[in-house]
């Protein structure tokens, strides 16, 4: 199942999105062009959904608020929406959902984020589940809530609510992982950051765990010459950490648990596991940081391996400032998101239509130097 | 000390690698995927006097290129200690991979007869590749196939390397182009010498 179509309104640096997305998707940009924004919309709907979360939470609790949410360039008090197409299993168009909101409030009455429109259709049977405008409810309380957050009402298109609430976003944060005193921090839910990383692992189905494991790790010698093992243990204290077994001169043996694993191999690790860990998209933040050139350029194919492993196809959508990664002959221009600063706020091009890329691979050419200098900074940053 | 390997791309190195292999090369070499051929071609000289201190092999495709033989010419140096290898391929990665018809024409789902005797022939060795995966009927290799505008497939260099690996002969592919039966045989000369 995938996201087929993403549109925003007003959405923090994007006063206009309307794109199309692919099983792996790239979304290439300058820095602070807003391409972690782009999976941020991904990400809020997926906290309207999920346990503990709705509307108020998503805004307020995760967020800071509709004025921090919607863009600066919209005129003053626009409506924010965002808006998806799903794809089923057979990659057949199944759901269009879209949300528009606002807030109301401010001075003395607490700011609250009201639903304006909210509409839910089945587009294979073509049932429409949600079609809401609320200046027709009896009370802007009623309109604090979506309802694809409220359990009552949602039995009706379960299998839409449980497809947003099991995205994955990963930004792992190497000094989280190895932290011990992180294992007592709050974690985000489905977000794998730090210490959570290791404790979703030990909640896992032993076998499947194992069978995880064993497959990571032969992807990783290839990467890491000396690792000849990779465990996952319990101390005395019940607290949970992978355990590697590195060859040494001689013919001596190291053992390290994550605590002395680099950054690179944290981040490989923390980003093989999460690409076979569940069957709904996973968004990824750079996976190309600490990672060695030749991996790196090989991700692509590592992801596309990856993701063909479960009989329901599995999106990936990352963000990337790579040229190494970018590089890779395998990508295709539709896979290609490239976000784009212009003065009032940003804009997304879909690879397939902008014409230099198109040129590029049609003739072979690797795009990663086309768009790595089609997202530099205009002025140089330093001027010594 | 080890040999310098510079190629263009994930399948070239592992095609080389292969050929190592099967023709029992056991040296120790380095791959080096310099994203394009542009690049290499403007360091061909630099890679040349470089080699006078350490062996260097590098691959590229003809493309479009004027004729090789002139190319390598240029550029290789003669003589028994030579430390440079300038090798490339006819006219592209592909026109090698294709060359063992038999098993190409098996993984792609087609008729072997549909692939030329003499694949140095081919045109446009990625567009025909492409184009037999579209014809033929395995499922396997559907994602060699672009998703829309695009040359080739998101799994084209998972499912080419996979056969290259596991599946493509040689021995086979040699007889069916020139480029790869003289790379060969200067491959073996080289490590031989060295």
């Amino acid at each position: 199942m995938r996201i087929s179509r993403l549109k925003l309104t007003n959405w923090k640096n994007f006063p206009q999105v309307d794109v199309a997305l692919e099983y792996r998707v790239f979304i290439v940009g300058p820095n602070a062009s807003g391409k972690s924004n782009l999976l941020d919309a991904i990400r809020f709907l997926r906290d309207i959904v999920r346990q503990g979360g709705g509307l108020q939470e998503a805004v307020f609790g995760l967020r800071d608020g509709v004025s921090k949410i919607r863009c600066v360039a919209a005129r003053k008090n626009s409506d924010i929406s965002i808006g998806v197409v799903i794809n089923n299993e057979k990659n057949i168009p199944e759901w269009e959902y879209e949300l528009t909101f606002n807030q109301t409030g401010g001075g003395i009455s607490d700011l609250r984020a009201v639903v304006k429109k909210e509409f839910l259709k089945n587009l294979i049977d073509e049932k429409i589940y949600i079609d809401r405008q609320t200046n027709h409810e009896l009370s802007d309380y009623q309109a604090g809530f979506t309802y694809i957050e409220q359990a009552s009402i949602n039995e009706q298109f379960r299998s839409f609510v449980e497809f947003l609430s099991e995205i994955s976003y990963l930004h792992l944060i190497p000094q989280l992982v190895r932290d011990p005193k992180s294992f007592l921090k709050t974690t985000k839910g489905e977000d794998y950051f730090g210490r959570d990383f290791l404790e979703r692992i030990q909640k896992m189905n032993k076998k499947t765990r194992e069978a995880y494991l064993r497959r990571i790790t032969n992807g990783l010698k290839r990467a890491i010459p000396n690792l000849m093992d990779l465990q996952f243990v319990t101390d005395d204290m019940g607290v949970p950490h992978f355990e590697a077994t590195f060859s040494q001169w001689r013919g001596k043996r190291l053992k390290h648990t994550e605590r002395q694993f680099s950054d690179g191999t944290l981040r490989l690790i923390g980003l093989l596991w999460s690409l076979q860990d569940g069957a709904k998209p996973i968004l990824l933040e750079e996976p190309e940081l600490s990672l060695h050139a030749s991996i790196v350029s090989s991700l692509p194919d590592i992801i596309y391996q990856l993701q063909n492993k479960k009989s329901s196809k599995r999106q990936v959508i990352l963000t990337t400032h790579s040229y190494d990664l970018l590089n890779n002959k395998s990508i295709n221009p539709e896979e290609i998101l490239l976000v784009e600063t212009l003065s009032e706020g940003s804009r997304v091009l879909e690879g397939a239509k902008i014409k230099e890329i198109k040129n590029y691979l049609q003739f072979g050419l690797p795009v990663g130097e086309l768009l790595v200098t089609k997202t530099k900074p205009n002025d140089i940053l330093l001027d010594i | 000390m080890y040999t310098s390997i510079i190629v263009e791309d994930i399948l070239q190195e592992l095609i080389i690698r292969k050929l190592m292999e099967h023709y029992g090369c056991n040296v120790a070499a380095k791959f080096y995927c310099s994203g394009g051929k542009g690049k290499i071609l403007n360091k061909l000289d630099n890679y040349r006097r470089a080699a006078q201190n350490s062996p260097f092999i590098v691959c590229i495709d003809l493309d479009n290129s004027p004729c090789a033989p002139n190319l390598i010419q240029q550029y290789s140096m003669q003589g028994p200690n030579a430390n440079f290898l300038l090798r490339i391929m006819v006219r592209e990665v592909e026109a090698w991979i294709l060359a063992d018809r038999t098993n190409s024409a098996r993984l792609l789902g087609v008729a072997a007869a549909n692939i030329p005797h003499n694949t140095e022939e081919i045109e446009d060795p990625k567009e025909f590749l492409v184009n037999l995966a579209k014809q033929g009927n395995k499922k396997t290799v559907k994602d060699l196939i672009p998703i829309g505008c695009g040359k080739v497939g998101p799994g084209y260099n998972t499912i080419l390397g996979k056969f290259i690996n596991n599946t493509w002969n040689p021995d086979q592919a040699r007889q069916h182009n020139h480029s790869l039966d003289r790379a060969i045989e200067r491959i073996k000369e080289f490590f031989n010498i060295n």
